[in-house]
């Protein structure tokens, strides 16, 4: 069956994104020249870019620190959220025993846990880890126990009929209706690993894109901060699209 | 051509004593007894809240008995159940969004230890989507659904095959097509089978008998056999419009009776 008006759009869509990849340029290009500010607080894109040629080794190990941090902390989240999901599921009371702790950690400001951490545990890799785990933990938590108790009803008693043990049950039915949800929380929480990762860098950290963008405030290099800016929203729309072109192939049978 | 005398086997498929069900302090179905043979078709009808979905319930084992005992093929219900001996279809149809007609059919395979002659083409072929074996249910109409979720309920050759309302949600012609497919079906596999219906047409068209259930609580009123050629299926016949009739009767007699109450 096709979709002929699913198809089209498409192309607005990569119109849209196209506009936008101009646009910033040409936005940008305007504000330096009618606001009227030295270039030493406001560089034009030239000398960002001159930047970025100039100093690439250096920006991008900068970069693959934080890329790792994200990574190792976004995959320990993505464990513990799986985890704990599972065991609010089976038994169903474990998610009432557990939630207020939940709660009491989920409204903690992280900026003061992560100082407290420091004190702790120093400037180690355990502490970044610790703080973008916290970051993206919760969305992926919450969206994850909210599909799995989505099942449909009818189709939980189609398993119980047939005796279907709870891994099958989990593996046949849970898992596929929480997906979509699963998804949806790592376009969230993706996203949010990488800006964890440089907040957890810019309090403490003596390499990562965090720490450039503390040492170029502090050196006045404006046109680093603007390119460690732009790597890092190139990070964190790259992990977007990641998310989307991941839903996009896992959810291909919709389409059909 | 389904006859009372030559086709079905008499030994007791399901036999039910004493069925007592309570939720909470009120009591839904009261003592209940009656017995299916083999390759038998049991209808269930009765007023609203009569408790006809209860007891398929508890005979699918989805609930427990509050009393009484319940035999399918000789083992109690959990006994049955752990052996898959039970296929159910309900009015909403259980199928897995992300799977092929195909391999919804198959996942009962799968999850099943019992051996079974039928496979998910062959039995969608004969439930006529051979061309729709590979589309997603979202890709099916709602008949079309239905019938992928009935083959889900049979394919592993189950001793006792229960639908509830499944034809409920569907338009009045698509419901009359699907009947007269269910009753070729049937009658051609000899399936056991229990109907919970609230349409006199269906139970009179498909049934070898229909229990009429009495509401608060539920009970059987009367137990009617249908002694009628097969197929069936039509207006036109004097006997068939006799027999609604005398089911409708029944059902009336009941449905004031509960009112009364």
């Amino acid at each position: 069956m096709s979709h002929p008006r699913k198809k089209s759009r498409g192309i607005p869509i990569a119109i849209a994104y196209v506009t936008m990849l101009v646009s910033i340029p040409v936005f940008w290009l305007l504000a330096v020249e009618f606001s009227g500010l030295p270039a030493v607080i406001m560089p034009p894109p030239s000398q960002v870019w001159a930047v970025l040629s100039s100093e690439w080794s250096s920006l991008w190990y900068h970069t693959t620190v934080t890329i790792s941090g994200a990574l190792v902390g976004y995959a320990v989240a993505n464990l513990f959220a799986i985890a704990l999901a599972i065991l609010f599921v089976y038994p169903p009371w474990s998610e009432h025993f557990v939630t207020p702790w939940m709660v009491v950690i989920r409204n903690v400001p992280f900026v003061t846990v992560a100082s407290i951490l420091v004190v702790t545990l120093g400037d180690t890799w355990t502490t970044k880890i610790i703080v973008v785990v916290l970051v993206s933990f919760f969305p992926l938590l919450a969206n994850l126990v909210k599909g799995l108790n989505s099942a449909p009803p009818v189709l939980m008693e189609r398993m119980r009929v047939l005796n279907a043990s709870r891994w099958q049950v989990f593996k046949r039915v849970l898992w596929p209706a929480a997906m979509p949800y699963y998804v949806a929380a790592h376009e969230i929480a993706f996203t949010g690993s990488i800006v964890g990762a440089i907040v957890a860098e810019w309090f403490f950290s003596r390499k990562g894109l965090g720490f450039l963008i503390v040492q170029s405030t502090t050196e006045y290099r404006a046109d680093r901060l603007y390119a460690v800016t732009l790597i890092a929203s190139v990070l964190a729309v790259g992990a977007y699209l990641l998310c989307r072109l991941w839903e996009h192939w896992l959810f291909r049978w919709k389409r059909r | 051509m389904r006859s009372k005398t030559d086709q079905i086997h008499k030994s007791t498929a399901v036999k039910a004593s004493g069925v007592t069900k309570f939720f909470g302090d009120q009591q839904v179905l009261a003592q209940l007894d009656f017995s299916i043979c083999h390759g038998e078709f049991v209808s269930i009808i009765g007023p609203s809240g009569c408790g006809k979905t209860t007891l398929l319930r508890l005979l699918a084992g989805l609930e427990d008995l509050s009393s009484g005992q319940v035999e399918i093929d000789g083992l109690p219900i959990d006994d049955a159940r752990s052996k898959q001996e039970v296929g159910v279809a309900f009015q909403l149809p259980a199928l897995i969004p992300s799977l092929t007609a195909r391999r919804n059919v198959q996942t009962t395979l799968d999850l099943c230890s019992r051996k079974s002659k039928l496979t998910p083409e062959q039995m969608l072929k004969d439930f006529g989507l051979g061309d729709f074996m590979d589309h997603y249910p979202h890709q099916l109409s709602g008949g079309m659904q239905q019938r992928v979720n009935i083959a889900c309920a049979m394919v592993h050759e189950p001793s006792l095959l229960l639908l509830d309302e499944p034809f409920g949600a569907l338009d009045e012609m698509t419901r009359a097509a699907l009947c007269a497919w269910l009753a070729k079906i049937l009658q051609a596999s000899q399936q056991t089978t229990v109907l919970v219906t609230h349409s006199i047409e269906e139970a009179v068209t498909l049934s070898d008998k229909v229990i009429v259930l009495a509401a608060r609580p539920g009970r059987i009123a009367h137990f009617l056999e249908v002694d009628l050629p097969r197929p069936r299926m039509t207006w036109e016949d004097e006997a068939f419009i006799q027999e609604m009739k005398r089911v409708r009767i029944a059902l009336k007699s009941v449905d004031e009776g509960s009112k009364q109450a």
